[in-house]
């Protein structure tokens, strides 16, 4: 059982934009695979994105590459 | 009201500004084509779309004339469709609706494509014959549902035609290249057509037309040809049995001149209307989403952020009309 | 002679035949199709039509008699049945005849036989018993997923046209259907009607 935790942060992002990823993102994170799991915190000017794995690396890899594009996206919209 | 409608489902990302009163004020999209050969890889698309959102969401606005600001609710295809493109929609509008606290509407895609069908034909209570690369099916409204009347018993006429476009080297989607290749000869060559009832079933003729695939041109107009008598074979039943005096064809597919073709003969036989969406607005588009949304605005609130779903699949006579 | 009927199938006319009250159908040629599938499919289901109705009537399955077939213009004399077709009945009585027709199909599919046009309108009460009409697509076949096939059109027509009551007529159906084909059959067929149902759906476009 190899299990693994990778923690994501973005610095300096306003509590408004910070707020809007998070929901922008939260509402998928119903549907993911066995052993894998994401929780997103928004503290002070920082979103922080926890993830948490075992075993599968790829599909971990896959979620988090997902993850970051809409991330990306979410950003962008927003201006 | 001005609603902005997103429409990621599969191959195309659109963005559309429309208003209450069914004014399209923009309808921006990008769609993705894959490799010549070769089906829709879902991450692929997924990743065409997250890099041409930005593009297309300004240009929508633009084109429209409008800031972001000055939307009213917006909505976007919560499904059914391919789960990664769906995703780039579904975060694109939740972004928009959290910062700009504007209310947010999820739409089911295949009825955006049947409003917006009512909108532009003026049909009122049509049997609705909905093709594309998601649907093949004959429906009727009836006690706050779209009820059934006929569906596809396998593979849908779009991925039919899709299909066999990419195994004689076309780039998806198809049915244009088809139906150019198929005008181009009138020889038929027998094919299995089968319709059980008001049902279709295509997988045996996709099987059989790859067999004949070496003459393309033949090949294709006989695929038309027998496909589309059944498609038109199950409608004639289904409006002989539900008496209904108007026919609408919406979806992809829809904007296939030898389809319409046939559709209006037996229209005239059975002494109905023919409506068949523009062929402006047959594929996916954003317009849509947004009409569909702004329908739904008129009985009741935009949805919770939290509950904003994505759903693959998704029954379209499993959804609730209130408006 | 006095056309009743513009079907999807064919047309249908009021005529008399050794002075009896009879039905003319005539499957028409379909000026949208193509002319070498639109003559194959009219005759083949002009052979088919007359021959299956026959068929079922001797497993004791009330159809019109047969007086006449003429191949070269697809067309078939048949005995007028008078009554009303179970699609305009009113529910109760709809939920009543749906076991007979439960009855009718179970011994249809017993004998090799399926449908293939299971609606309401292929149905006529007529003085107390049911005739069963349409046999255009019919087919010869024991597979359970064609057997399957037509309990799922009925469903999808019970689940429409008839919503309201489709609980009732549903399940009066398979109560006569279970009386014929036994249990087994019956959780057999019912489940292919699943697998047909969850299919056709959005699938992933590959």
């Amino acid at each position: 059982m190899l299990a693994c935790k990778v923690k994501i942060t973005i610095n300096n992002i306003s509590a408004q934009k910070a707020q809007a990823v998070k929901s922008a993102l939260e509402p998928d994170n119903v549907n993911f695979p066995e052993n894998l799991s994401l929780q997103i915190e928004n503290v002070d000017n920082k979103l922080v994105f926890i993830f948490q794995g075992q075993d599968n690396m790829k599909k971990m890899i896959a979620t988090i590459d997902e993850v970051l594009e809409h991330v990306q996206v979410s950003l962008k919209v927003i201006e | 009201m001005l609603c902005l409608g997103i429409e990621s489902t599969a191959h195309t990302f659109a963005c559309a500004v429309v208003e209450k009163n069914g004014k399209i004020h923009s309808d921006v999209r990008k769609i993705y084509r894959p490799p010549e050969g070769e089906g829709i890889h879902p991450r692929e698309a997924s990743r065409h779309h997250i890099e041409s959102s930005t593009k297309v969401l300004v240009d929508s606005l633009q084109q429209a004339r409008i800031k972001i600001k000055d939307l009213d609710i917006i909505a976007y295809a919560a499904g059914p469709g391919l789960g990664p493109c769906l995703r780039v929609g579904a975060v694109v509008a939740r972004s928009l609706a959290s910062y700009y606290k504007i209310p947010l509407y999820p739409v089911h895609h295949a009825i955006g494509h049947i409003d917006l069908g009512k909108l532009l034909t003026g049909a009122k209570d049509p049997l609705v014959l909905l093709v594309s690369g998601g649907h093949t099916m004959l429906l009727a409204f009836m006690k706050e549902k779209w009820r059934v009347f006929g569906e596809t018993l396998d593979i849908t006429l779009g991925q039919l035609l899709d299909q066999f476009g990419r195994s004689i080297g076309f780039a998806s989607p198809c049915g244009k290249n088809i139906e150019e290749l198929a005008a181009k000869t009138s020889t038929y060559i027998q094919l299995p057509y089968v319709v059980k009832g008001n049902d279709v079933s295509f997988s045996g003729l996709l099987s059989a037309t790859k067999s004949i695939s070496s003459q393309k041109e033949k090949a294709c107009f006989s695929l038309q040809e027998t496909a589309f008598a059944m498609i038109s074979e199950a409608t004639e039943r289904a409006l002989s049995f539900t008496k209904k005096k108007e026919l609408m064809v919406v979806g992809g597919v829809a904007a296939n001149k030898r389809l319409s073709n046939m559709l209006k003969s037996i229209c005239k036989r059975q002494n109905c209307k023919f409506y068949v969406v523009p062929q402006q607005f047959a594929g996916d588009c954003g317009a849509q989403i947004a009409w569909t949304g702004l329908l739904e605005a008129t009985a009741k609130k935009g949805s919770a952020l939290e509950n904003t779903f994505v759903r693959q699949s998704w029954r379209l006579d499993s959804v609730n009309i209130n408006y | 002679m006095k056309l009743i009927k513009k079907g999807a199938e064919g047309d249908l006319y009021l005529t008399t035949w050794n002075k009896q009250k009879s039905i003319l159908k005539v499957r028409k040629k379909k000026a949208y199709r193509n002319p070498l599938l639109d003559e194959k499919i009219r005759r083949q289901r002009t052979i088919k039509e007359a021959q299956i109705i026959v068929e079922a009537k001797s497993f004791g399955v009330d159809t019109p008699l047969i007086y006449l077939v003429d191949i070269k213009s697809c067309s078939i004399v048949m005995q007028h049945i008078e009554g009303t077709l179970v699609r305009d009945l009113s529910d109760s009585k709809l939920v009543r005849c749906c076991n007979k027709i439960g009855y009718i199909v179970g011994t249809l599919h017993k004998n090799g036989i399926m449908h293939g046009d299971l609606t309401t309108s292929n149905f006529i009460l007529s003085k107390n018993k049911l005739v069963t009409i349409d046999f255009g697509l019919a087919n010869k076949t024991s597979k359970p997923e064609d057997h399957a096939i037509d309990l799922r059109l009925l469903k999808e027509i019970l689940g429409s046209a008839h919503v309201y009551i489709m609980k009732k007529t549903w399940a009066s159906f398979l109560s006569g259907y279970k009386a014929i084909v036994g249990p087994t059959r019956l959780a057999q067929v019912t489940n292919l009607v699943s697998v047909i149902e969850s299919r056709g759906r959005y699938a992933t476009v590959v």
